[in-house]
């Protein structure tokens, strides 16, 4: 019988992937985006609005994670951007080597936004790196205010908290002021913007965002 | 339900040192899981019974879960405590704590009969 040290962590292959994402885009100056969130936040509606405001004025693509169906990734092909729709078959993540596959069938050249569109689920995506320069977290407030008590790891994980659907507030029983509160305790370092992409209200100052984080990386 | 994946990384990176130190028969399979690690270890627990029966190498295998507790450090004065959830504040100041360890998730040891 004999005992054997091994000492590993055991997202240490998803971190190796995720470093291969990372290096490849840093080589082209292109800027990864994970955007996660609950199923019906608004995820795809909010890439939808990204690229018609700006209308072409940077090369985009986009990487959409379901259990089934192509309906995102058709939605976004309008757009005549590059979609590569990856389907897990049930499985209710993205993992970096999912990215890895996914970069394969992009042509990366002069590329500069990549969005990737995970699985929508406020759980489990949060425990996996895909080699994001920056994690944005979704939440519409018709989810309710207790969200971020219950699901931390996702918001404890984001560079930018996008409160959606900000039109329909006055409907919801959400306090903005102690959700952000709520936020700040679980994320004191991150960012919190709150936009409508129904009412484009917001919207200038999550583009901005997207500007800012390019000329930074 | 993320653990049956997680469950499965465990099994490469036990197959891996099992084969790299010629064990033939893993007898126990040691984790450590940090309490802000967001691992259920109920469900970890489940996906290695389901999973086992795939890998005759593990099959009488038991699985060992250390817990370790989580730790917040204040982002203001420094103190450490023991955290629960991501969302305390410092006893102390009042200040948002940051993760200062218990979010850790690895495999710390096999045990394991030699070959021949």
């Amino acid at each position: 019988m004999a005992e054997i040290i091994v000492m590993k962590a055991v997202n240490a292959e998803n971190e190796l992937y995720a470093a291969q994402v990372k290096e490849a885009l840093d080589k082209r100056g292109i800027l990864l985006i994970n955007l996660l969130s609950s199923p019906g936040s608004g995820k795809t509606s909010l890439l939808e609005a990204t690229l018609k405001e700006w209308g072409g004025k940077y090369r985009c693509a986009a990487i959409e994670g379901d259990l089934f169906t192509d309906e995102d990734a058709r939605r976004l092909e309008k757009f005549g951007i590059q979609v590569v729709q990856l389907n897990t078959q049930g499985s209710c993540h993205l993992t970096a080597n999912m990215i890895v596959k996914a970069l394969e069938k992009l042509d990366l050249k002069d590329l500069e936004f990549l969005f990737v569109e995970n699985v929508g689920n406020l759980v489990c995506p949060a425990s996996f790196n895909l080699g994001e320069h920056k994690r944005v977290t979704l939440l519409s407030v018709t989810e309710g205010k207790d969200k971020i008590k219950k699901y931390p790891k996702a918001f404890y994980t984001a560079d930018l908290l996008v409160l959606s659907k900000i039109d329909l507030l006055p409907m919801t029983d959400i306090n903005l002021e102690d959700l952000k509160q709520d936020f700040f305790r679980v994320n004191p370092q991150a960012g919190f913007l709150s936009l409508s992409v129904k009412t484009g209200q917001g919207l200038s100052q999550w583009l901005e965002k997207l500007e800012n984080w390019r000329r930074e990386t | 339900m993320h653990e049956f994946s997680l469950m499965e990384s465990v099994i490469r990176i036990v197959k891996e040192a099992s084969e790299s130190n010629r064990l033939a028969r893993i007898t126990s399979i040691t984790l450590v899981v940090g309490r802000l690690s967001g691992v259920n270890i109920e469900a970890l627990r489940f996906a290695f019974e389901a999973l086992k029966n795939e890998e005759p190498f593990i099959q009488e295998a038991v699985l060992e879960v250390e817990e370790k507790e989580g730790q917040g450090k204040c982002s203001v004065c420094d103190k450490i405590v023991p955290v629960w959830h991501y969302d305390l504040l410092c006893p102390d100041c009042g200040m948002p704590m940051q993760v200062a360890g218990g979010d850790e998730f690895y495999v710390k040891s096999i045990t394991g009969e030699r070959d021949g």
